[in-house]
């Protein structure tokens, strides 16, 4: 966590009055880059600068060109360079090595010449953020012009670690806005939105954490209600934790003037699973609709397709969050239920229409069960299948403690 | 001016104005915030329970308990000295009190897993540098040395008292923690660097102090499994819940094969045989043990300093070669000649205990605290008087 770090409360009470005191905008923005890169130096250290600012580069100048052929290949080095730094130990280990036993170990000795220990700070972040901008120019999107509005875009420092990702057609607007001026209100706006965060991600969260992981090891040891409680800590803890940071991170960009997309919106009052995906990670649901489902053909080539299209994107929607089986299979439980969601009315006739009246006229019970899936579905997020399974079994086996 | 924007501003203003008022009163806080009744840190107000108890707080309890024309023992190491094992009536360092007698007043400041040159070691070299009459009394044991004042669960007491100026100018321990810093991975640089950060922040702005000082007296905030469903209680409200010893037949149970390996370890790396079946100690231990000395202990603190070095259990002992044995013995006399070669009281502690003295490995029980006491008020009052 880097927000409630010495070094960022130092950063901060040196970089916010500056800010706000320098009244011409393009110093403004000289000292919004300045800080930007100080904090991204910090954190990442020049091995984790330099991969990003390479393929950053590549971006900025690519989009210039305007030319589709580049945006193409710009955007096939963003995504190589995730797959290379996040995603390659577990390609040739977990997934080549399982198939082809010999190719995996070739490629894993060589993976350890290569390899750097640990994968660039937010690469993720990074890569979802050049790949929608050289999407949206490749589709005809006017190009960003100006280099340091390029770099702002993609080290804005509170959205760096965690998102949410921004767009930049909607970023750049909000930039000027702020480095034009920023009110007594948006100062007090992002300081009482910080102080949620620190609420949800110090205490609450925290503390959550420091419960799961004592009892977590000891689950099969707890009693029918322990390991319920468990369960509901575990889906408090996550909710708290990632949206307590995205609170900060839109109330330290609101310091700045600048506002920040929501990335949360009450998930857990969510009354079916579709109502879920548009409240949880709303800037990585509507990234990988906009950049993957849609152009995978979305809806629009019948139900079968469109179940298809849902499973491959929340596999990758999985994998995104980690290169392990487990974020697969929690995505893969997500496609499944959204597919269930989407088709029970269309493929239960008469009872499919009478379910979905009842959830009309119930929507407490949408919501109950939305809640259980969502729940179980963290199990598969935190821990091994074989662990995340013992663990389900256990909340409902009709005999034990 | 709206009302929206007006209350904008007065909540602004009480930002500002909360943090004035949090950092005065943590300044207060740490000229006289320290636990009652004190007796000894036990494990629910120290770093096990995530209560880290900022370095003001032990001076003050130090300075709590000194009475003019009496000689400070201020007692540091690690849970021998805290006195695990011993419920809070029988902890060792009131049966030295009663041993040392009226001219005496002795502070227990060990914490569990540190080291001698740590925490208390602070406060004695600090309240040395302004002229009080101290003594400090510790323990390690060969392998351990004397460790370093930064890092583990008791360094940050290093850089709060580095910061708040209270340490003796000492070259060779800024260098020497310089090379350890430098040679850090980087995941445990930068946590070092976030300790120090928050030290320099807290020499102004006491948040540390604060937040213990509201953590002892009205909430806490941190779980932790120690405490599980009390963790938000004051931490005033919990005593000292330190357990009798089993009985002697219960006693030494666990882990036979793993606390053989651990006190074999005391000896078999830092010994090689010497002519006619004796031992020595090796030539690269015998000169880290006098590096790590003249690097970690301020020459100021070295003559009102004893050192003990803790034996393990006879249960553990006896159980030992023949060869092995003789090797243990010749490490500790070596080792706390070593010491003495630099300046430095030095006690082997535990070779006329018995079992009945120990509740494991290591630690003593009410009646091995009582044997400690006695030693080291011996040899305390061979010290010259400060």
């Amino acid at each position: 966590m880097i927000f409630n770090t010495y070094w960022f409360i130092c950063f901060s009470a040196v970089f916010f009055p500056i800010y706000w005191f320098l009244f011409l905008p393009v110093l403004r923005r000289f000292w919004l880059l300045a800080g930007c890169a100080v904090f991204h130096f910090h954190f990442a250290g020049p091995a984790g600068v330099l991969p990003i600012i390479v393929i950053g580069l590549v971006a900025y100048l690519a989009g210039l060109t305007r030319w589709r052929f580049l945006c193409a290949a710009a955007i096939a080095l963003s995504v190589a360079a995730l797959g290379f730094y996040k995603y390659a130990q577990f390609l040739c280990v977990d997934l080549l090595g399982r198939l082809f036993p010999g190719t995996g170990a070739l490629l894993e000795r060589q993976l350890h010449t290569l390899h750097p220990i640990a994968a660039p700070l937010a690469i993720s972040f990074f890569t979802f953020e050049f790949v929608h901008y050289l999407v949206e120019v490749y589709r005809g999107r006017e190009p960003i012009r100006r280099p340091d509005d390029f770099a702002l875009f993609a080290v804005h420092f509170p959205s760096l670690v965690a998102g949410p990702i921004k767009r930049y057609q909607d970023y750049l607007p909000d930039l000027r806005a702020g480095l034009a001026g920023v009110t007594v209100d948006d100062v007090a706006a992002g300081a009482q939105r910080i102080a949620l965060g620190l609420v949800k991600k110090v205490v609450l969260a925290d503390n959550l954490t420091l419960v799961i992981n004592f009892y977590g090891p000891g689950f099969a040891g707890l009693s029918r209600g322990q390991a319920w409680l468990f369960l509901a800590a575990l889906a408090a803890r996550i909710v708290l934790d990632f949206s307590g940071y995205t609170d900060m991170a839109i109330g330290l960009s609101r310091l700045m003037g600048i506002r920040l997309p929501e990335n949360f919106n009450y998930p857990y009052l969510a009354v079916s699973l579709q109502d879920f995906w548009q409240r949880w990670h709303i800037s990585l649901t509507s990234w990988i609709r906009d950049y993957v489902y849609i152009p995978l053909g979305g809806n629009r080539h019948g139900l079968l397709r469109r179940l298809a299209n849902g499973l491959f994107v929340f596999a990758l929607c999985g994998l995104w969050h980690g290169p392990a089986w487990h974020f697969v299979l929690w995505g893969l439980w997500h496609g499944v239920g959204l597919v269930i969601n989407f088709s029970y009315v269309t493929l239960l006739g008469p009872v499919g229409r009478a379910l979905a009246g009842v959830f009309t006229r119930l929507p407490v019970l949408g919501w109950a069960l939305t809640l259980l899936y969502v729940a179980f579905g963290w199990l598969m997020f935190f821990y091994e299948p074989a662990q995340a399974w013992a663990m389900a079994v256990k909340l409902f086996a009709f005999h034990g403690p | 001016m709206t009302t929206s924007r007006l209350s904008n501003w007065l909540l602004i203003a009480g930002i500002m104005t909360g943090f004035c008022a949090a950092a005065w009163q943590g300044n207060l806080a740490s000229t006289y915030s320290k636990p009652d009744g004190f007796i000894r840190f036990h494990q629910r107000i120290s770093p096990d329970a995530i209560f880290y108890p900022p370095y003001a707080m032990l001076e003050s309890l130090a300075l709590a308990h000194w009475q003019r024309g009496k000689t400070l023992v201020i007692i540091g190491g690690n849970s021998i000295m805290n006195g695990v094992g011993q419920p809070k009536d029988d902890v060792w360092s009131l049966r030295l009190q009663e041993q040392l007698g009226d001219r005496y007043v002795v502070v227990n400041l060990a914490f569990r897993g540190a080291y001698p040159t740590q925490g208390a070691a602070l406060v004695a070299e600090s309240l040395l540098l302004r002229g009080y009459p101290v003594i400090y009394v510790a323990n390690t044991n060969p392998p351990a040395a004397t460790g370093r004042a930064p890092g583990g669960a008791s360094g940050y007491f290093y850089w709060q008292a580095l910061y708040q100026h209270r340490l003796a100018a000492f070259p060779a321990r800024d260098e020497s923690i310089r090379r350890w810093l430098d040679s850090l991975p980087a995941t445990e640089r930068r946590q070092q660097d976030e300790e120090r950060l928050g030290a320099r922040l807290e020499a102004w702005f006491r948040q540390q102090s604060l937040w213990h000082h509201v953590g002892y007296r009205h909430f806490f905030t941190v779980w932790n499994f120690i405490l599980a469903r009390d963790f938000w209680v004051p931490h005033d409200r919990l005593p000292d819940t330190e357990p009798h010893a089993q009985p002697l037949a219960d006693r030494f149970k666990n882990f036979l094969p793993e606390e053989m390996a651990i006190t074999r370890g005391f000896s078999e790396t830092m010994a090689v045989p010497g002519p006619g079946g004796s031992w020595q100690l090796e030539e690269g231990n015998r000169q880290r043990l006098g590096a790590d000395i003249e690097a970690s202990v301020v020459p100021l603190l070295r003559p009102h300093t004893l050192i003990l070095l803790n034996k393990n259990a006879p249960y553990y002992l006896d159980r030992l070669s023949p060869a092995e044995r003789a090797r243990d013995v010749s490490v500790y006399a070596a080792c706390a000649q070593i010491f003495r070669d630099h300046g430095i009281a030095c006690e082997v502690a535990g070779d006329d205990f018995e079992s009945a003295d120990y509740i494991d490995r290591a630690h003593l029980s009410a009646e091995g605290g009582r044997k400690l006491a006695q030693l080291v008020a011996r040899k305390l009052k061979e010290f010259p008087q400060p």
